[in-house]
Formats: structure tokens, C-alpha cells, sequence
């Protein structure tokens, strides 16, 4: 990955074109990637879609990040637990994902501990089914319903060693932000970045010291150059992992980690 | 809900002082006993509020017969009687209905099947 120490403002252009360059280089990295498998959700009914969002383009690219980053060696060799922890899980594929390929023949990774939230009663209803077919560790996956992690932050205050949060990122009318139904899975205000930005501070306040990592997901309305200089002012590098053109959206996953 | 994730959880209603630890009221409580994992174990320890999983233990007691009896403080050392309980306390036993309550407010989150239900109402907020 190109790196650079400073991100400045995003008239820079020097530092735009390198930010283009990231891009880039995520492109390449997505295309070589192999699709990551699926959990399966045979269990699933289009009943159930109707107020849970079904994997999408963003879900597989995020969990075909989660594969990439499994393969480069996360957490390998580490011996205290992984506390992962997924925000607005909807049906929980990404953080299903990870526990299906966190052990693996090749490194020794510790115990994984996972949470999630999301404010939709569904989306957690389908998850915890999806986790009983689809985990095969289930002795340790925890729900609780609440918005973003309000309720787990003093608990897990430094504790989050992964973080993954597909926010709601489109672009829609401040008023359709903050359902609790289908909607809350998509509708990101202006710029959809209404979500986004109040994460940002939790994602801080959470995060590990010195390993932690958080995946999100990013569509080009969002600005995530700018995002990116959210982070560092509080001392988080934001990078474009994968990147890859779906329908009219070019989807990034950015890596979020200690600078 | 198992009492890792209650050692975790807070209540932010507004005008809360200390929203810590949430009292618990049980409805339903289910064992499901897994391998106990020491390191685990020996790693979560030293990061937990141990008198929330006291008090944890002493409301979910008159509905589940099973709970073992911890020290008022944890020892240096920990003897393998003592890793299986509170390995067992952790991570089997399972809140399965009932509420969470706020210390400071009094204010009810229900727990259904298993998920604590922390959405506040806007005006709590």
C-alpha cells in the first residue's frame, strides 16, 4: 500500500492524486481477490427481506475483505481473545463470515469473541438464526439491540479488536434517517454520511490500542477523502482495502487503524 | 444474554448519573454448558467489574439453582474449581427473558429471547 504521513486539506492536489492512487491500488487488489464464500441463508424467506436487508454487492465486497485480511494473517499467532463487533448487523453475514473463517489451517488465532447490534428487532431476530445454522462456534455470539454501540461503550471502551459496520451510506433526505425497519439499513441522510459521522467518535472510543481495526463500507457520496481527515484528527488512518464498480456505485471497503 | 455482555452494557436514558451496572430481573434463565476455555477465561478476567457479576449472580440465584457461590474478592491464585465457575457464570448461563434495569432511573430494558432491547424513546435521548 502507498503510504503518506500527512493527509491535508483536499485541495492538496498532490494528495488527492495520491488518495486516487490508493483507490487504485484497491481496485487491483478486489479484482485479484477470489469471491468469498457465502453463508448460506436457505433459512431466509423473501418475507424476511421485506424488513431486513438482503446481501448485496456491499456485503460481499466486505466479506471478501474480511477474507483478504484473514489470508494476509489477522491476529495470527495472538494469544489474549478477539473481541470483534459488528454495527447495524442486519443479518450478520460479515460477522458470520469471520467466525466461519477465523480458524484456519494455516495460523493459530485465539478465542473470538462477537457482538453485534442493530436497532432493527427483525434484522437481530434473522441474524441469531443465521448464527445457529451458519456458526459453527456459536458459544459466542451476542445480540443486543441498540443504536450503533450507545450501549457498549464504556464496557467495551479499547476493547474492539474488529470492527465491521456497513453503514446506511446512501444518499436520502435527513428525514429518512433513523427508522427502525428496512430503511434504517440504507437511508444515510445527507451525503449519507448522518450514520457515518456519528460512528466515527464511537469507533474511536472503542478501538483497541495499538491492533484494533475497523472495516466500513464507503460509496463515493460519502467523500471519503474527507472521511479519512475525520479520522486522523483522532489519530486513525483511513485506507481504501477494496474497491469495485457496482451498478452506479464504486463500493470501497476503508481499513480503519491506529496511525 | 449471557453475564459477559450484562458486564458490559450500560443505560444512557437521560438525566442518568451512573447507568452501571443494570439490575436484572429474570423471567426465563437456560444453561448451555460449553468447554470451559481457561485462557479465555484467565484473559477476560482482569478486564471485568467483578461486583456486577456479584450482584448479576445474586438476582438470576432465585431462578436458577445452579449458581455457584464466588468470593466477595477474587484470589491471586485461581484454583480449577474456581475457573469452571466462574467460566460457567460467563458464559453458560443465559438470560433468556426478563428486564435490565437502570440504577439511576429505574427505567426497564426488556429482554426477549435472548437480546437486551436498549432503543431509548427520543425524549430519553
Amino acid at each position: 500500500m502507498t503510504e503518506f504521513h500527512r493527509l491535508p486539506s483536499k485541495h492538496d492536489e498532490q494528495h488527492s492524486e495520491q488518495w486516487e492512487k490508493l483507490n487504485t491500488e484497491a481496485e487491483i487488489r478486489a479484482k485479484k481477490e477470489p469471491t468469498a464464500p457465502m453463508p448460506d441463508l436457505d433459512h431466509l424467506t423473501s418475507d424476511d427481506f421485506q424488513h431486513v436487508y438482503e446481501p448485496a454487492s456491499d456485503t460481499f465486497l466486505l466479506i471478501d475483505a474480511i477474507q483478504y485480511e484473514l489470508r494476509s494473517g489477522l491476529f495470527r499467532d495472538r494469544l489474549e481473545p478477539v473481541i470483534a463487533l459488528e454495527l447495524g448487523c442486519g443479518t450478520a453475514v460479515p460477522s458470520v463470515f469471520l467466525r466461519r473463517h477465523w480458524q484456519d489451517v494455516k495460523y493459530f488465532r485465539p478465542t473470538l469473541l462477537s457482538f453485534a447490534t442493530d436497532v432493527n428487532p427483525r434484522a437481530l431476530e434473522v441474524a441469531q438464526s443465521t448464527v445457529k445454522i451458519a456458526d459453527p462456534h456459536p458459544h459466542f455470539f451476542e445480540f443486543v439491540r441498540c443504536d450503533l454501540a450507545s450501549s457498549l461503550l464504556n464496557g467495551l471502551h479499547r476493547r474492539v479488536s474488529i470492527l465491521l459496520f456497513n453503514p446506511p451510506y446512501v444518499s436520502t433526505p435527513d428525514e429518512e434517517v433513523g427508522g427502525v425497519d428496512i430503511e434504517a439499513s440504507w437511508a444515510g441522510g445527507k451525503n449519507g454520511r448522518r450514520v457515518i459521522d456519528r460512528a466515527i467518535s464511537q469507533i474511536e472510543h472503542l478501538l483497541e490500542k495499538p491492533y484494533g481495526m475497523a472495516y466500513l463500507v464507503t460509496v463515493e457520496d460519502n467523500n471519503p477523502f474527507e472521511l479519512a481527515q475525520r479520522f486522523q484528527q483522532l489519530g486513525l488512518k483511513m485506507r481504501p482495502l477494496l474497491r469495485r464498480k457496482a451498478f452506479n456505485e464504486r463500493l470501497t471497503i476503508q481499513k480503519v487503524e491506529w496511525i | 444474554m449471557r453475564l459477559l455482555t450484562h458486564n458490559y452494557l450500560q443505560s444512557n436514558v437521560k438525566g442518568t448519573e451512573e447507568g452501571y451496572p443494570l439490575g436484572i430481573v429474570p423471567e426465563t434463565v437456560e444453561i448451555d454448558k460449553s468447554p470451559v476455555d481457561r485462557e479465555l477465561l484467565l484473559n477476560i478476567l482482569p478486564k471485568l467489574n467483578y461486583d456486577a457479576v456479584l450482584q448479576a449472580v445474586e438476582q438470576l440465584r432465585p431462578h436458577c439453582e445452579t449458581l455457584p457461590n464466588l468470593p466477595s474478592t477474587l484470589p491471586e491464585d485461581l484454583d480449577d474449581e474456581l475457573v469452571n465457575d466462574l467460566y460457567f457464570v460467563l458464559f453458560d448461563v443465559h438470560v433468556k427473558n426478563g428486564c435490565l434495569v437502570c440504577p439511576s432511573t429505574q427505567r426497564k430494558f426488556p429482554i426477549r429471547d435472548g437480546i437486551p432491547n436498549m432503543i431509548l424513546h427520543e425524549d430519553e435521548i
